[in-house]
């Protein structure tokens, strides 16, 4: 859930199984728009929403379990959003975490891999991009 | 880079403190959760505080504060 259009209704993102992700936007009556999808990686596991590169203008994440890669969505603040393209060689187990954990105004990226381990990849500035684990 | 070596872990969340954004991760061996902080000084993560959760948690939502980021948080964690 998120508010991607800044209207103050709630919007839904959802992962589904072929490669997408679906964007539902709110209307006053409490029903939704019809859905816009984006392409994502393989098989989209979890799906998060996060503000990378503009205060207050929500993005997509997704995990991406068929290819241990994580997509970053950029929204517009109009409730569109640029494919991105996937990251790649994490292992991917659950929704990534994003928060700026070194205070360095850049939203970082934590992600539980199958192992046990927890990958952090430090945020590279806007729009999305991350340092290796 | 990883942040727990030696203490996997079956769920994590983030949650403020005074000094910042943390980790907690309920470890997968044990009856724990330990929490891990960014250190300016190595430019790493570093394991501030283990504590025991009694029984075997699954789980924990983002914990919430207590009133004040200095005062505390609260937690709640689900079992296996």
């Amino acid at each position: 859930m998120g508010d991607f259009n800044g209207d103050g209704k709630p919007d839904v993102v959802t992962a589904n199984g072929d490669g997408t992700v679906s964007v539902l936007l709110g209307l006053t009556t409490g029903t939704f728009q019809t859905a816009v999808s984006y392409n994502v990686g393989n098989d989209p596991q979890s799906v998060a929403v996060g503000y990378f590169d503009r205060p207050g203008i929500a993005d997509i994440v997704t995990a991406n379990s068929g290819d241990n890669t994580v997509s970053v969505l950029l929204g517009h603040g109009d409730g569109v959003f640029n494919s991105g393209a996937p990251g790649n060689g994490i292992a991917v187990r659950d929704t990534p975490i994003y928060q700026d954990f070194n205070g360095d105004g850049a939203p970082d990226e934590l992600i539980l891999d199958s192992s046990g381990e927890l990958l952090f990849r430090r945020g590279l500035g806007p729009a999305g991009h991350f340092a290796r684990p | 880079m990883t942040i727990n070596p030696r203490d996997a872990a079956r769920d994590v969340t983030a949650f403020e403190t005074a000094n910042g954004w943390a980790v907690a991760a309920v470890d997968k061996a044990g009856n724990g959760v330990s929490l891990y902080a960014w250190s300016q000084a190595n430019h790493s993560f570093h394991r501030t505080v283990a504590f025991a959760t009694g029984r075997l948690p699954c789980g924990s939502p983002p914990p919430t504060s207590t009133g004040s980021k200095l005062t505390g948080i609260r937690w709640t964690t689900w079992w296996c």
